[in-house]
């Protein structure tokens, strides 16, 4: 088989948003390891300084002086001010440069474990390193507010990558490659909460030259409602199951997990006090889990509902437990503060990836309710760690895991409670899910996913041009 | 009797740095160097900011006038330091009128901006013997024994109009600044500094640490971009006196045309006697407690540990709260060292917040409210034996360092210690530490429970403590004196 070389746009690792940095870090580490495949990654940052302009050098002390004001942009936590007074000039720039042909710069090795610690240490395990590690990384002055400025004025910009087979873009990015390559876009549902207008903009106009992935098929199925022009040109490879060796099997270790990443939310120091000695005291917690992450269509309210309606009406107390990032909680309905008071509802935030799997063995169940079937990464993993799931009845969920979960209508709190009843009371059913669960993760293994991406290089290489 | 060398050090970083490894460093190369006979050192101590006044026509020989002129320059830095504190019951007026005069002095800063951009000469003015006691306070009591007074004291300082600001400017636009160092043989800089010197004058640059450019991830502000600028202006003029071999070997591998311009000269440990006593411990642990993560009654548990009659085992760490010093990673482990032994050791955190330490702070919250980590602030040198003699392990697992001396002064109350393989850590201790990778918590986690619970761990911190008094012998005051007199003479 031939040696496919791959350039994989890792920009988004830079950004903030944890779930969507750990996925592409793990793709990039599983690709990393197929064997036809040369990976090399790329990163631009979310602004351009007014004073950065980046030249390809043989010089080693101004290649790392120039990655080094890289990283120190892509990193700008504290923005200088005269930039910010400048800014009429700095958007005058990116107008005037929205023409421009972008360039890779490699990354000197020098800088391998600034590379490891924001793009991957948070999120793959330390054994992973050398393999990250040994592939190539570049930057570009490429920014994505000159994404942005493109767009607007609707012109178009291209990335050189003429000794690349194919370019990988994680997400929606109207930048063209050169004609040698193929562009591969994975594509976010058409109507997830992350598919701003001006991305469908982007998506319209870049559609014709590119070739879209689509995590699962009813996700596909949308798509060409919107782009029928890509039914020769979209694919689906499911999502990747990311998984870590759980940090223990002891419940007392999961009590003293939940009593350190309780979140402050709602709770004053004598109350957060009480919750945790309450623990201590418990030999083991029975907890409906819920991993959560922000957005309209996740129903979050109705969780909470059928939550209480289960306590209501089944005997032994369950609680709730939440885990987010904490600008989950800050949006959440002030009238779940009673539960969390009173320590039926635990918060927990800075859950590791290590601990994780711990809580979602030990848990009773796990309730992800969203309408939206891209944020699937916490039922797999419940699933693969053996934790029944009852999940919102979608196109998408039953696609993705057929008979391995139990599916509700997330409107009806009454059929929500039942579902959950009966999952905490018959053992045989729950056994039988539990069952079905671990087989069906199986498919989403990894080496499975691999698998499925090495075709997709095949087919997507052997495709004829046509694409402009 | 003559001495053979004459040099100048700038004393900035100490003047305005508290117990960090850099300002340490600078206080104990001095008093070092002032001990001998064959040099004779004087200090230099200027301003963060440039001050419209300070600037002068000429130097004056009265002392009476060097007196009042050394006064206002005590007098303006002290000023400087003064944190003004805002009263909660405040009145809107009052609010009004302390606003405006808070912004009066801003608006008066045109004067300052004039100094800033059109100074480029600047001389260097005594401080009278007068002020040996605001030196000795000021500069020097955080680090050097109440012993080394004397010959402090008697060492001649002088200030300068320079300013810190006025080498930020030279560090971001390359503009040329010139310092007056007529009659000094060396002018020795504690950090990269964009000044040029006078012709007969040979520059030396204390080189910590290569950070500043390597990882722009753990700085917040601008000052990596201002460390690479000012390392290229001083490239051509300075001579670098790197403090590790790994340090060294880093600036040369990025700028190979130094070479031969850098030296090793490593710094002193300074000696800390092994101080055992439970009722000194838990008093300094109550008079150094750390507010600055937590409110007073997030502490009671910590409080109640503390006030119990039990002894307690604990891990220690030392260094400021910033994302360089791997935090996240120690309490991660732990935490799992605690998971998996269930003998809840205490975790002893000595440090002062530093920057982007958001998720160490989030990290290390609960478990300050739980009396599980202790953390200490402002823990003067003489307290910190105490703590290191008492801990049962020090871990230091910083990503990346330009020497580390924190274990090493560890290693001298016979703390077994646990340290970050990187090569410094490496080429400073040698055998006399157990190394970990940093990045990795598993592995982090079994060599804490290699050095504390497992079989053999006490033969083991035995082995590593026997080493390690061997080990930190090198960092001696008499070793770093002829380190420094050999790059003297080598640069002559």
């Amino acid at each position: 088989m031939d040696d496919y070389k791959i350039l994989f746009d890792l920009s988004s690792s830079l950004s903030q948003k944890v779930q969507t940095a750990q996925y592409n870090a793990s793709l990039f580490e599983v690709l990393s390891g197929i064997d036809p495949v040369k990976l090399d990654g790329f990163l631009y940052s979310n602004e351009g300084n007014l004073f950065s302009s980046w030249q390809q050098t043989q010089n080693r002390a101004q290649a790392i002086e120039q990655a080094h004001y890289f990283f120190h942009e892509a990193f700008a936590h504290e923005k200088f001010h005269l930039t910010q007074l400048l800014s009429f000039f700095k958007v005058n720039k990116l107008f005037n440069r929205v023409k421009k042909n972008y360039d890779l710069f490699p990354i000197d090795k020098i800088f391998d474990d600034v590379v490891w610690r924001n793009m991957f240490g948070k999120h793959l395990q330390c054994n992973d390193r050398h393999r990250v590690l040994d592939k190539k990384f570049y930057y570009t002055d490429f920014t994505r507010q000159a994404q942005q400025s493109v767009s607007c004025a609707k012109k178009q910009s291209y990335l050189n990558t003429s000794s690349y087979d194919v370019v990988i873009f994680p997400h929606v990015s109207d930048m063209r490659v050169s004609a040698q390559s193929k562009k591969i876009i994975c594509m976010p549902d058409v109507l997830s909460d992350s598919l701003s207008a001006h991305l469908l903009g982007d998506m319209q106009r870049c559609h014709l030259a590119s070739h879209v992935v689509c995590h699962s098929s009813p996700a596909r199925d949308r798509l060409l409602e919107f782009f029928p022009a890509l039914e020769t040109r979209s694919y689906v490879v499911p999502p990747l199951l990311i998984c870590h060796d759980p940090i223990s099997q002891d419940q007392s270790v999961l009590n003293q997990i939940m009593a350190a990443r309780m979140s402050d939310m709602f709770l004053t120091s004598s109350q957060k006090k009480t919750i945790r000695d309450s623990l201590k005291d418990t030999a083991q917690v029975d907890y409906v889990l819920h991993v959560g992450s922000t957005g309209s269509r996740k129903n979050r309210e109705a969780m909470i509902h059928a939550w209480e309606k289960l306590n209501y009406q089944y005997d032994n107390p369950v609680r709730l437990i939440i885990v987010a990032e904490p600008d989950f909680f800050s949006q959440m309905d002030h009238g779940l503060q009673l539960h969390v008071k009173r320590g039926n509802i635990l918060l927990l935030t800075n859950v590791n990836n290590r601990e994780l799997p711990l809580l979602y063995s030990q848990a009773k169940l796990l309730l992800h309710l969203s309408l939206s079937g891209e944020d699937v990464a916490g039922i797999l993993q419940a699933i693969y760690y053996q934790c029944p799931v009852i999940v919102a009845d979608t196109l998408d969920h039953r696609w993705l895991l057929e008979d391995a979960a139990l599916y509700c209508d997330p409107s009806s709190d009454s059929l929500l409670a039942q579902a959950m009843i009966h999952l905490l009371s018959s053992m045989m059913d729950r056994q039988d899910l539990i069952e079905k669960g671990v087989k069906r993760s199986q498919q989403f293994l990894p080496e499975q996913v691999a698998k499925q991406w090495c075709k997709l290089f095949q087919t997507v290489v052997s495709a004829k041009c046509g694409v402009k | 009797m003559k001495k053979n060398y004459r040099i100048l050090h700038d004393l900035w970083v100490s003047l305005v740095g508290g117990y960090a490894g850099i300002p340490q460093d600078t206080r104990t190369i001095f008093s070092t160097l002032a001990q001998s006979d064959a040099i004779k050192i004087d200090g230099l101590l200027y301003l963060s900011q440039a001050h419209p006044d300070m600037k002068k026509k000429s130097v004056s020989t009265l002392r009476l006038d060097c007196v009042r002129d050394g006064g206002s320059f005590c007098q303006t830095f002290l000023d400087s330091q003064v944190i003004k504190n805002v009263d909660p019951n405040e009145t809107m007026s009052a609010r009004v009128k302390r606003k405006i005069m808070h912004k009066l002095p801003t608006m008066l800063k045109v004067k300052k901006l004039y100094a800033l951009l059109t100074w480029n000469k600047f001389s260097l003015y005594p401080l009278d013997k007068l002020y040996g006691d605001f030196i000795w306070q000021q500069v020097f009591s955080k680090t050097l024994d109440s012993a080394n007074r004397h010959e402090i004291v008697n060492s001649d300082f002088y200030y300068s109009d320079i300013s810190f600001r006025h080498m930020q400017i030279s560090g971001y636009f390359g503009r040329d600044m010139f310092l007056d160092t007529r009659g000094y043989d060396f002018m020795l800089f504690p950090d990269v500094r964009p000044v040029h010197v006078s012709p007969g004058t040979k520059k030396i640059i204390r080189y910590h640490d290569s950070f500043g450019f390597l990882c722009p991830d753990f700085f917040q502000t601008n000052h990596s971009k201002m460390h690479l600028n000012s390392l290229k202006a001083c490239k051509k003029d300075s001579y670098f006196a790197c403090n590790s071999e790994n340090t060294r070997q880093t600036l040369v591998n990025v700028f190979p045309e130094l070479e031969a311009k850098t030296f090793v000269v490593p710094p002193v440990v300074r000696p800390y006697p092994k101080m055992k006593s439970w009722r000194v411990l838990k008093d300094i642990c109550l008079k150094r407690m750390s507010r600055q993560l937590c409110r007073e009654e997030d502490l009671t548990q910590v409080y109640s540990l503390l006030n119990q009659p039990e002894e307690f085992d604990y891990i220690l760490s030392l260094s400021t709260l910033e994302p360089r010093k791997n935090y996240v990673n120690l309490i991660q482990a732990w935490e799992k060292l605690n998971f998996e032994y269930k003998k809840n050791i205490k975790l002893v955190i000595v440090a002062n917040k530093g920057w982007l330490a958001q998720d160490i702070e989030q990290a290390m919250r609960p478990h300050i409210q739980a009396g599980n980590i202790i953390h200490l602030s402002g823990v003067s040198s003489e307290e910190m034996p105490y703590i290191f003699s008492h801990a049962k392990l020090f871990a230091y697992l910083s990503f990346i360092e330009g020497f580390g001396s924190p274990p090493l002064e560890a290693m001298q109350c016979e703390c077994p210690i646990l340290a970050a393989d990187n090569p410094t850590h490496r080429w400073s201790m040698e055998d006399a530490a157990l190394y970990v990778n940093p990045y990795d918590v598993d592995d982090i986690a079994q060599s804490m429970a290699k050095l504390l619970y497992q079989q053999g761990a006490a033969q083991l911190s035995e082995q590593l403590t026997l080493k390690a008094l061997q080990q930190v012998k090198k960092y001696s005051v008499e070793n770093m004196r002829e380190s420094w007199l050999t790059l003297f003479e080598t640069l002559r």
